[in-house]
């Protein structure tokens, strides 16, 4: 199944106008009907929760009402519909998607992606024994910068059964697990893409069930450092990182949000394809993370004479 | 409103008055504990201002007596702080308590 990842995560929320400040913010783009696009065209939708378009929640009364994947085309939504058109409705709506729910309750649309191509340059490294990545003369640091959101990475899931979520989404829909957690879950990657997942479970009690976070690729590590740290410096609550993950090997800043759910910036996540052999390991402090640090206030060393006593 | 008296870079309590009274606990919210609760500076309540939550996911807490009445720390409760208040209205915590396994 050609499906190349999220396009869309769809919120039904009681505080619209918090969470829609909370996107702009983050770096997102208000483009109408509480949509708020990155640059590749991938979005979150953020509604009122009683709003009638939307699929039911969860029983959890988790915010996450919908998660929308883009396909590459039109043979790969009629293979889907027949696919899972076996064991559930699948609904077809007025724009040609599809809706079915997966095996554990959460509504999932099928379209064809709205993913734009981007040009756009990836950060770049200096090293000793590597041809230099930059021009001369060219300044990469600029404290002026504000980098935005490029593309919708993925979304973690809360789920009481991971064997039954698994099964679907690698069964039914051809995802493949590139790594795993034994207490946790499956990294999983869908076929029309490379990224070493844009779908992870948890396994937890069911009254947890739903988003646990959702994440956008940036251009590299400087950008979520400075992403991170713009959005700490508008008052937003640091939750895990800056640090950088093992599996996956993407850089990670995770906050807390009004979405009852994280919001990561990610950067640098490895690619793989079916040669890859999944690595397994217990979750812990030292097998989630290299290295992880907090943002302080900024400070220097000043070396002159010492401040006058107040 | 939260704050931050141990200078650690991320406020590690937070004071929540109903009517006149003040009521004090520890930022960390006893799902995963280490975790802050606040969605931005200062927002430790939900919209509708009823209850304490937490903004990991989405945990209510009772603001009289910290306990969690829904969410996936449920039963479990916010650890409080003694806050002290002087006639001149100043508040005071003794930094101890605070300093017992900090986030």
């Amino acid at each position: 199944m050609n499906i190349i990842g999220p396009d869309a995560l769809v919120f039904g929320v009681e505080n619209v106008q918090d969470c829609e400040q909370y996107l702009l913010d983050y770096g997102l783009d208000s483009v109408g009907d509480g949509r708020f696009e990155a640059l590749d065209g991938t979005s979150i939708v953020v509604l009122t929760k009683d709003d009638a378009s939307l699929p039911p929640a969860l029983p959890t009364g988790n915010t996450l009402r919908k998660t929308i994947y883009g396909v590459a085309d039109q043979n790969t939504l009629d293979a889907i519909a027949e696919e899972l058109g076996k064991d559930r409705e699948v609904k077809l709506l007025d724009d040609g998607s599809l809706e079915a729910n997966d095996d554990l309750g959460f509504t999932l649309g099928f379209q064809i992606t709205v993913r734009k191509t981007i040009d756009l340059p990836a950060e770049t490294v200096n090293a000793p024994g590597a041809a230099p990545q930059r021009p001369v003369n060219v300044a990469a640091a600029d404290p002026d910068a504000a980098p935005k959101p490029r593309s919708l990475s993925h979304v973690v899931y809360f789920v009481p059964d991971v064997a039954k979520g698994e099964a679907f989404y690698m069964q039914r829909l051809g995802f493949r697990c590139t790594d795993r957690f034994t207490n946790a879950g499956p990294f999983l990657r869908p076929a029309g893409t490379r990224d070493h997942h844009t779908l992870f479970m948890i396994q937890t009690p069911p009254f947890l069930q739903g988003c646990e976070h959702f994440t956008f690729h940036m251009g590299g590590p400087t950008e979520v450092m400075q992403a991170g740290t713009r959005f700490v410096e508008k008052g937003y609550e640091s939750f895990w990182g800056p640090g950088r993950h093992i599996f996956g090997s993407n850089w990670f800043w995770y906050f807390n949000s009004p979405f009852g759910c994280h919001v990561e910036y990610d950067a640098d996540m490895d690619i793989h394809d079916d040669e890859w052999t999944a690595r397994e390991a217990l979750s812990t402090e030292d097998t989630s993370q290299i290295f992880l640090f907090q943002h302080r206030e900024k400070w220097f060393p000043s070396g002159g004479p010492p401040p006058a006593k107040e | 409103m939260g704050f931050d008296p141990l200078d650690k870079g991320q406020d590690t309590l937070f004071v929540v008055r109903q009517g006149s009274v003040l009521r004090s606990y520890k930022n960390d919210c006893p799902h995963w504990p280490g975790s802050p609760m606040a969605w931005r500076k200062n927002e430790y309540l939900t919209s509708d201002r009823t209850h304490i939550a937490c903004h990991g996911h989405g945990a209510r807490f009772d603001i009289p007596s910290g306990l969690c009445i829904s969410g996936p720390c449920e039963g479990q409760s916010l650890q409080s702080l003694e806050l002290k208040i002087d006639e001149s209205g100043h508040v005071y915590v003794r930094l101890e308590h605070l300093s017992k396994n900090t986030v």
